[in-house]
């Protein structure tokens, strides 16, 4: 068996529960305010802020597995991306400290994380339109890393790009479905 | 004297979390492990089964000898070929490049006397994977005259990008037009390779008359080839 390819599956699966779980989210939010929606809503708003935290966590094992272990060379837009997600790790390890805090609730530290998450997931969502359009950067590959490189997919459209996206808009919807204000509206 | 002082009333606790258990923590980590354990089944269902409609750096293990077959370049290299402005190779004599082409032959290249276009591939190259169909579509609706010899050389390779090897995606392809292999990247830097695809005309008498990068459509390769026919301009 291959790491890599093991590496490839695990990290795909992961994709698609981050996927599941995004839509989730959305349709949480949208759920009328009766049981059992606001039971699982309450659920959301305890743990958003540390799930994110693990999701940011994995994406950037995930991250340095591919580039140091499988030999997939970043390129420029996955420099970006990775300037994102591998502070979020730190920024939301401190959010959930703050959190739980007695009276604490929000602050910068969230504020600060979703900005660099959205950040993140336009960054990978353009990486994903020049995998599939390799001219919207140049007609020409760099010899050296293009951007456009597309290292694998899997079901035909989970790619290292496609993964990123996955974690930014995860993190997204796990922050915005546990702020503050939430809670305080269910206390 | 006692200098206590009246505390500050605590803030309401309403926002603290509570300390029941955490649901939806422990379903993400149940998820991480879940995922683990799906992937070493599926990988090992999948090991025993090639290709399996994936695609992934690296896939096969049984490389041609043409994958890993260096080329030898002799004559002065030409100069890297410039971003913009007048191209400082123009009329300057190519270096011969002597290789392994896909049926195991040695072959020179460019044949005296006869009017070349050099096409180098990179497998990885997305652009490279799209402009090869193009070529060949155009060789096979017989774009390419008699007197002009059209050679690929295959470059920049490597067992950990995708698409690898070479020679497999080449054949996939329908790939006709004679190909040298260039694993270690002699060719490429003797002939100033700034980026993929990289297309280099040279005239009867070996001369550079043009050299472009990127992907190009059938009437561009046509002028080419009418640019390989005419010559390098007289000095």
């Amino acid at each position: 068996m291959d790491d890599t390819d093991l590496a490839i599956t695990f990290f795909t699966l992961l994709t698609l529960v981050a996927n599941a779980a995004s839509l989730g989210l959305v349709g949480l939010a949208v759920a009328p305010a009766r049981p059992p929606w606001t039971t699982l809503r309450a659920d959301v708003i305890r743990s958003g802020l540390p799930v994110a935290w693990l999701v940011a966590a994995v994406s950037m094992g995930g991250s340095l597995w591919f580039s140091e272990v499988a030999g997939f060379e970043p390129c420029r837009l996955c420099w970006i991306q990775r300037a994102c997600m591998y502070p979020l790790v730190a920024v939301l390890g401190v959010a959930v400290l703050r959190r739980r805090r007695p009276g604490a609730a929000g602050g910068w530290a969230e504020r600060l994380a979703l900005a660099m998450a959205a950040v993140g997931a336009v960054v990978a969502g353009y990486h994903l339109l020049v995998e599939r359009f390799p001219q919207l950067e140049s007609s020409t590959c760099d010899p050296t890393n293009p951007c456009s490189l597309v290292w694998f997919e899997r079901l035909g459209f989970v790619t290292l790009p496609y993964m990123a996206l996955s974690g930014f808009v995860a993190i997204i919807a796990l922050l915005l479905s546990s702020r503050p204000a939430r809670m305080e509206a269910l206390a | 004297m006692s200098t206590r002082t009246a505390r500050t009333p605590r803030a309401p606790r309403t926002s603290r979390p509570s300390r029941r258990p955490n649901l939806m923590l422990r379903l993400a980590l149940v998820a991480i492990v879940l995922a683990a354990l799906a992937a070493v089944v599926i990988s090992a269902a999948g090991s025993g089964s090639p290709g399996g409609g994936d695609s992934s750096a690296g896939a096969s293990k049984d490389v041609p000898a043409f994958d890993t077959a260096t080329a030898t370049a002799t004559g002065t290299a030409l100069p890297a070929f410039p971003d913009k402005g007048a191209d400082p190779a123009v009329g300057q004599k190519a270096p011969r490049v002597q290789g392994t082409d896909l049926s195991g032959a040695t072959r020179v290249v460019p044949t005296t006397g006869r009017p070349t276009i050099l096409l180098f591939l990179a497998h990885w190259c997305p652009h490279c994977q799209r402009e090869v169909p193009v070529v060949q579509d155009w060789v096979q609706s017989g774009g390419l005259p008699e007197d002009v010899d059209l050679v690929g050389v295959a470059t920049a390779m490597s067992d950990v990008r995708p698409n690898w090897p070479a020679s497999s995606w080449l054949a996939r392809e329908g790939w006709t037009a004679p190909t040298v292999a260039d694993a270690g990247n002699q060719a490429a830097v003797a002939y100033g390779l700034s980026g993929f695809p990289y297309w280099v005309v040279l005239d009867a008498d070996g001369k550079v008359v043009e050299r472009r990068t990127g992907e190009l459509s059938t009437e561009q390769i046509d002028a080419m080839v009418q640019a390989a026919r005419d010559g390098a301009p007289k000095e």
